[in-house]
């Protein structure tokens, strides 16, 4: 799990820029899948069809959801002192970037700073820059382009039993959903996996990928924010997390049906999560059409939209077990119940 | 059953969003007098259908959700920590009678830190969520048993009645619209119609996105979609966008409803001799027809709404003969829409 | 580019959800120059001409920021609503066009003598303003005008020196304009090449996102009018765009990230051509190109703009050669695929 998590982050990807990573998600999951192609908006899509005594007709379709970007930024200028102007690109947290270093696509450095200073809040993108080491806006402008991306800069490491990381929201989510591929054997299921682009702004990239698959049940699997005081929060080390409300969605009958169902067979420890804020791609999943059943599968993750997001093994193997589980599992008399009825 | 026996069971079976399939199954067996066929959707919406003789499909949309509380922890002694859902107002809650629907219903009271511990400058003030808790005077093992985190907690006010034919309780809004759908279909049972009529009882309009609204209209191939809704009723202290109560429904007029489909709604009103008042939105019209106008590949939008005093309160005020003429609109309207006029509407 | 068509649709009252004088005019522009036009539920008026393989759509949005009557007061004035974002301080001692016949009235303030006592003016917020149409009762105003009537600014289309173009509505007639002129003279064979005519942008890309899902284009253009924060004391890149430097292409928005193919795309042609261009510096507000790109299974969408000075307001300023150039570059765009030369 260490090696697969710290190839997925080494990856670079920003929103709307995703490619690099999901080549290398590609690369992964072939040998596992049945299909495997890129979208018009750049999803990574991915079909297993059922293995073992399936039953009779056509196979119900679950869909797994992970989005591959990271927090990043995009550069819009530069100062007559040779830095770049840039704007945040999703969750980037000034703050937390401030000092940092960042990285675009041809692997150049950059640091995240500004003008000094004494209070955080006084950091404000009007004062904010990135710094590349240039001495001019000549040549400023020769290294890096107005429009250009870049992410937060840093690599895997160990912290104690824990990792630390960029961009672990939500490679950690990737992960989990790769590495529940590669032991799943047989499975009633027309499995679909979508690694989506644009996550950090969404829903979007989920939208449209959910559209091709127009699955039967979909599970949104994304790191969630551990140690939250309001509501009921994840916490570290406690388990995946099932969402059952946040700021803009709640999860409904058949669908907490399913994955508990799941949860129970493969003896997984998880945690209820109710949030007064925040969102996932689940808010657009569920909407698509004539709708789809949607659950929220949290990896419990602290420090998010920073180069050092921490993540505890135990949790991200819950999250494996358990989706391990769902993709085996005969699909729930529940779901669908009365679908077809009617006109 | 008359129509206030109507409005009295489904009120009893209201829950949050995310907990509609009580009230949507009760539908199924309620309505089934009056319906051709009906089922409950994928995503839990409640769908009848009334055939008619050939003609578009109109879908008229009731939510069936309301807003409530959420479970969020369970302290030591058994007292229950929570969240809103959907756009509760903290003023009301401190001494408030809930019920929290766990494995049964477990009736509670909300508190905070009592009136002699606190100061007369805090009284000024509304507590907030960390300080507020339910506490259902039961031992704390047999909370633990009964609820778990994640069970919705609903207003417990049973309906009350008022004078002059206007009633009081929890979740008028939206329980108001579904007596007023239920009496389009009785009316629209007896006259006949040319439409398609799909009364639709939708999920998750007080909050998350109106998945149910955004859903059905696709699923079914809806050319027509009207929400029933309630909207502002006049009361002591009201400025603008404030309708009586017994003026009738209110007919939307802006962006959210097809101007066609408004001007038909006013001279339909008109013609019968309906009562009715006319609410302008200048985006929005807050309910699902905002997502219903705008599913698929896009329907002829329409809102009926009706006033309602306090709205978001545990004791919201509708009066019934607003509720009636509600549903008589929404039938004489749904029986007016032809191939013919759809063409119309849509030219030019 | 044809003036008189820009001047006829900048002129012409439409709000969110009220947009049917602008389809008229689209309408009658476009009859008999297309193969296909027809109106949706919504109100989105879809031209399609041709009828190759390759669906290439051009959206403009047809609304403009404005106001809607509410209500009527006793003594005849009209009560409104913003509809679309307005600052209110550009309101208060205009005249305005009242419906679609364009009912003359003014939103008067106080006289500034009967302001005593206030020493710094303040924004008078709009639910305390009223149009005044001259009428002298409810019954008369009621008479003259309806419940949800548009009002937007009186305000004619003039030419500001050479280059200048000041009128209402730019926002987006000016994408109106370019899509209905392109369509209308394009040769497709090979392509089928849509223009939307999109209703409801200014309060949430509504009309797009039906359209573009009835669409299904494989590729698919914005034609905008975006900020341009020049004047004294601001500068690049918060001034977004400069007028006169082109038409801007966009990175990104509050509401779609452009595939960087596509820009490319467009700026090779640009430059092939010799046609200036910009970028949109500002990466936040958004165009229907935020809808449209998530129709059905997605679409590459990008954004075309023109700039404008005081954009919301009732005179913006655009400059003809901004005009030219998206014109000439949305055109080359068309020819590129047509020609198989870009493959969406």
């Amino acid at each position: 799990m260490k090696e697969l998590l710290a190839q997925l982050t080494a990856a670079w990807g920003p929103p709307g820029r995703e490619q690099a990573v999901a080549a290398a998600i590609a690369d992964l999951i072939r040998p596992y899948v049945d299909e495997v192609r890129t979208d018009a908006l750049g999803n990574l899509l991915a079909v297993r069809r059922p293995r073992g005594a399936a039953g009779t007709g056509a196979a119900r379709k679950l869909l797994l959801v992970a989005h591959m970007d990271a927090p990043g930024g995009i550069v819009t200028g530069y100062t007559d002192r040779g830095q770049l102007r840039f704007a945040p690109v999703g969750g980037l947290s000034l703050v937390a970037a401030w000092g940092q270093r960042v990285r675009f696509a041809d692997g150049r450095l950059g640091v995240l700073g500004g003008e000094p200073v004494d209070d955080p809040k006084e950091v404000k993108l009007q004062n904010c820059w990135v710094d590349i080491g240039a001495r001019s806006r000549e040549e400023a402008e020769a290294w890096v382009r107005a429009g250009e991306f870049f992410v937060l800069h840093g690599e895997l490491t160990e912290l104690g039993s824990r990792w630390a990381g960029p961009a672990l929201d939500n490679r950690a989510g990737c992960a989990a959903i790769i590495a529940a591929l590669r032991r799943l054997g047989d499975s009633p299921w027309e499995v679909h996996l979508a690694f989506t682009v644009q996550g950090q702004v969404a829903p979007r990239g989920a939208r449209t990928a959910t559209y091709q698959v127009r699955p039967d049940l979909a599970v949104v699997v994304d790191a969630t924010p551990a140690e939250g005081k309001e509501g009921a929060a994840a916490r570290l080390g406690a388990g995946p997390a099932l969402r059952l409300k946040d700021g803009g969605w709640a999860l409904r009958p058949a669908a907490r049906a399913a994955l508990e169902r799941a949860a129970a067979a493969a003896g997984v420890q998880w945690q209820p999560e109710v949030l007064p804020t925040g969102s996932t791609e689940a808010a657009g999943v569920q909407s698509v059409e004539e709708g789809v059943p949607t659950g929220v599968l949290g990896i419990p993750l602290r420090y998010r939209g920073t180069p050092a997001e921490v993540v505890d093994p135990g949790d991200l193997e819950g999250a494996v077990a358990w989706l391990h589980a769902l993709m085996s599992q005969e699909p729930a008399p529940e779901l669908g119940t009365g679908a077809a009825g009617g006109a | 059953m008359e129509l206030i026996d109507h409005l009295r069971e489904y009120v009893r079976r209201s829950s949050i969003t995310g907990r509609e399939e009580g009230l949507a199954r009760y539908l199924l067996e309620a309505w089934a007098p009056w319906v051709d066929e009906a089922w409950v959707d994928r995503v839990g919406n409640y769908v009848g259908l009334q055939r008619g003789t050939g003609g578009p499909r109109v879908l008229a949309a009731v939510h069936l959700d309301s807003i409530g509380l959420m479970v969020t922890r369970i302290e030591p002694g058994g007292f229950l920590r929570f969240l809103p859902v959907g756009g509760v107002d903290r003023r009301y809650l401190l001494g408030q009678e809930v019920e929290v629907l766990g494995r049964r219903p477990v009736p509670g009271v909300i508190g905070a830190r009592p009136p002699h511990l606190t100061r007369p400058e805090e009284r000024e003030k509304i507590p907030s969520y960390e300080e507020l808790y339910i506490d259902t005077g039961l031992p704390e093992e047999e909370v633990r048993q009964l609820i778990a985190v994640g069970d919705p907690v609903v207003w417990r006010q049973e309906l009350v009645e008022l004078r002059n034919g206007r009633v009081a309780g929890r979740y008028l809004d939206n329980r108001a619209s579904l007596a007023a759908l239920w009496v389009a279909l009785v009316e629209l049972r007896r006259t006949g119609h040319g439409a398609d009529f799909y009364a639709v009882g939708t999920v998750g309009e007080e909050f998350g996105g109106l998945p149910g609204a955004a859903t059905a209209p696709v699923a079914l191939g809806a050319d027509v979609v009207i929400a029933v809704d309630v909207t502002f009723g006049e009361h002591h202290g009201a400025k603008e966008d404030h309708f009586p109560l017994d003026g009738g429904p209110t007919i939307l007029v802006g962006p959210n409803a097809h101007p066609a489909l408004a001007r038909l709604m006013r001279e339909v009103a008109r013609r019968e001799g309906i009562p009715h008042q006319v609410e302008v939105a200048a985006d929005s019209s807050g309910t699902d027809a905002w997502a219903m106008q705008v599913a698929g590949d896009g329907a002829l939008s329409g809102v009926i709404s009706i006033p309602l005093r306090y709205m978001h309160n545990p004791t919201e005020v509708v009066s019934l003969e607003d509720i009636r003429q509600a549903g008589l609109l929404l039938a004489r309207v749904v029986a007016a829409i032809d191939r013919a006029w759809l063409e119309e509407a849509l030219a030019g | 580019m044809d003036l008189a068509l820009l001047r006829e649709l900048t002129e012409a009252v439409g709000t969110p959800g009220r947009e049917e004088p602008v389809r008229a005019i689209l309408r009658r522009y476009l009859e008999g120059h297309v193969d296909e036009l027809r109106t949706d539920a919504l109100g989105n008026l879809i031209a399609r001409k041709g009828s190759g393989p390759v669906r290439v759509l051009l959206d403009g949005h047809m609304d403009e920021v404005g106001l809607l009557v509410s209500g009527f007061t006793p003594e005849g004035y009209l009560q409104f609503k913003k509809s679309g974002g307005i600052d209110d301080r550009v309101l208060p001692g205009r005249a305005v066009w009242v419906g679609p016949s364009r009912l003359p009235g003014v939103i008067g303030l106080r006289a500034p003598h009967l302001s005593r006592g206030e020493k710094e003016p303040r924004a008078v917020p709009a639910r305390e303003l009223v149009i005044d149409i001259g009428a002298r009762s409810r019954e008369e105003a009621m008479a003259l005008c309806d419940y949800g009537d548009p009002v937007v600014w009186a305000t004619r289309l003039e030419e500001f020196g050479p280059y200048g173009i000041k009128a209402k509505a730019l926002d987006n007639r000016v994408g109106c304009a370019l899509a209905a002129e392109i369509i209308r003279h394009a040769e497709v064979k090979n392509i089928s090449l849509y223009a939307v005519f999109a209703v409801q942008e200014e309060i949430g890309l509504r009309g797009a996102r039906v359209a573009a899902r009835q669409v299904s284009p494989h590729v698919a253009l914005a034609l905008e009018c975006t900020s341009c924060g020049e004047g004294p004391g601001v500068s690049p890149p918060e001034t977004v765009t400069l007028l006169g430097k082109g038409p801007a292409l966009s990175w990104m928005d509050g509401t779609a990230i452009v595939p960087e193919g596509l820009r490319r795309h467009l700026e090779a042609l640009a430059e092939r051509a010799g046609i200036p261009y910009q970028y949109r510096t500002l990466t936040t507000a958004g165009t229907d190109a935020g809808q449209i790109h998530l129709a059905r299974a997605g679409v590459p969408t990008a954004v075309v703009s023109v700039p404008c000075r005081y954009i919301h307001s009732g005179a913006g300023l655009i400059h003809r050669q901004d005009y030219e150039g998206a014109l000439a570059l949305v055109r080359l765009f068309v020819e590129s695929i047509e020609k198989g030369e870009y493959r969406p």
